[in-house]
């Protein structure tokens, strides 16, 4: 009987939690809102409450949403397109490997919110510096976890399949493409997550539009509630991000489809 | 008169320096159609011989000839089977089967399906071709391993302890298996094991290799009636060709405590 309810309902069980979680998240908002002033933590109700307003006013919060979002995925897929193909020589080139490893850890270790004004005053306050930005912060995972993917490559199956005599671009589609997907994944996942964070460092460092230039405003208009609206838009917007990850995640590694569940 | 399926002429192999080779002057022969295995201890050489007879490692010194030709890597005529079955774990069982085919290049998808098919019915696996390696057995994976080497027109199989990770039972049934194979389709095989009563149950000939440095010992020929059974390894006369073995091994050990 319960294997027939199950199958009616197969991502019951994953809901179900994520249900409870978020409804577990909002009871202790509540609760705690109750202990500060309105200022320091508003209540659910306030902060859905100024949504409302915010619509009422026809205040274009979309507009701001879209725009992060434009500036995270257009960085995003600059890194993507720049980081994988230079994994690629730095694995099969261990010079370049040994030549450009400082830099990138060295350029890792520097936060984004020190670079970020550089890139502003570079590039200007438009969507470039933005998308560059967030580029930069999601190229470096990426890049770690492209070169990380294939070096783990096993030996004994590039031997295997030289035995069967696959030429070097069978092994690169047959062999280490697949073989560094699941490593692979797991930096585009980070890295998607960091290109939000960095383009909304690149809004905090000067912007006239977008999500971190909403919450910038909201704190200077001690709009702490505006501040919050920002900010569930914001992990929305990650978790959207992350989301269409897992679900490519999914559709390239169907072989890890049951461990992913 | 055919040319031998293996010749190795004099082959020596040194990772470090020539004073101390890892196989020093292997010369053997496998003739068509004969199931040979290489027994000796860990570590004497015996997976690097056979990896050099499938052309990925190179000799030292010496020379390997296959059916009268000088080897080379990605031959078709050679197919190699690992210890663990090495399958894909992003292919399905059919995928992983169909691979060598696809590799090379020499028929269509369909003809491929249906030869991968055949292969899978060969080792008494079919059913399972939609499933991926990680949702099979041990002993299903090394079948489809096996499946995946006999798919092609290959004429020589190498298998490097193929079964050594299974248990007795399904290594037991894998042999049996192997017997079966070899008789139905006339394929040479060539057999890495540290097994002896593995060796002497499957061989037609056992080649027995000592270590420090890696060279053979002797070659016995076991002439057990075909088809074997598994009640042959109580036979007295199975015992004694284990026994034969196991002396010829101890007078390589005999020779290490010397050096």
């Amino acid at each position: 009987m319960n294997t027939k309810r199950n199958s009616s309902y197969p991502h019951l069980h994953k809901v179900i939690p994520v249900m409870a979680g978020l409804a577990g998240f909002v009871a202790i908002w509540h609760l705690l809102s109750n202990l500060y002033e309105p200022f320091i933590l508003p209540s659910p109700a306030e902060v859905a409450e100024r949504y409302r307003v915010l619509l009422d006013n026809h205040q274009p919060l979309a507009r701001h949403f879209w725009i992060t979002c434009f500036e995270a995925l257009a960085g995003f897929t600059l890194a993507v397109i720049t980081a994988l193909p230079l994994s690629y020589y730095m694995y099969r080139h261990p010079f370049l490997d040994q030549l450009l490893t400082p830099f990138v850890v060295g350029i890792q270790a520097v936060p984004i919110v020190a670079l970020a004004p550089l890139l502003v005053i570079w590039f200007g306050f438009g969507i470039t510096s933005k998308i560059l930005i967030a580029a930069l912060v999601a190229f470096f995972p990426i890049v770690t976890n492209g070169l990380v993917g294939l070096k783990e490559t096993d030996p004994r199956l590039r031997e295997l399949l030289q035995i069967m005599g696959a030429s070097r671009r069978d092994i690169f589609f047959k062999l280490e493409v697949p073989s560094s997907l699941p490593v692979l994944f797991g930096g585009l996942k980070v890295g998607m997550t960091l290109s939000v964070i960095g383009a909304v460092v690149g809004e905090f460092s000067g912007a006239g539009k977008g999500l971190g230039y909403l919450v910038n405003l909201a704190r200077g208009n001690f709009d702490t509630p505006l501040i919050f609206i920002g900010l569930i838009a914001l992990a929305g917007l990650g978790l959207g991000f992350y989301l269409i990850l897992s679900l490519l995640e999914q559709i390239f590694m169907p072989w890890k489809k049951k461990s992913m569940l | 008169m055919t040319a031998p399926a293996i010749e190795v002429h004099h082959v020596s192999l040194a990772y470090t320096s020539i004073d101390t080779p890892e196989l020093l002057d292997i010369h053997l022969s496998v003739e068509d159609g004969e199931l040979v295995s290489i027994v000796g201890p860990s570590g004497c050489g015996k997976s690097s011989l056979l990896r050099m007879i499938a052309g990925v490692l190179e000799p030292t010194s010496g020379h390997i000839v296959i059916s009268g030709n000088e080897r080379k890597r990605g031959w078709a005529e050679l197919s190699f089977v690992p210890q663990d079955s090495l399958l894909l774990p992003w292919r399905t069982v059919l995928d992983n089967v169909c691979l060598p085919l696809e590799l090379a290049r020499d028929t269509d998808q369909q003809t491929i399906r249906k030869k991968a098919q055949e292969a899978l019915a060969l080792v008494n696996l079919s059913g399972v071709e939609s499933k991926y390696p990680r949702q099979l057995s041990g002993g299903m994976r090394q079948r489809a391993a096996l499946a995946r080497a006999l798919v092609g027109n290959a004429r020589i199989l190498l298998l490097d302890e193929p079964f050594a990770a299974l248990d007795a039972l399904t290594r037991n049934q894998l042999n049996l298996e192997l017997l079966r194979i070899q008789a139905q389709t006339g394929i040479t095989i060539v057999l890495v094991t540290h097994n002896i009563f593995e060796a002497v149950f499957l061989s037609d000939r056992v080649i027995v290799m000592g270590e420090n440095p890696g060279r053979i010992l002797g070659e016995i020929k076991i002439p057990l009636p075909k088809p074997r059974t598994l009640k042959m390894i109580g036979t007295p006369e199975f015992s004694h060709w284990v026994g034969t073995i196991q002396d010829l091994l101890e007078t390589g050990w005999g020779d290490q405590d010397e050096h």
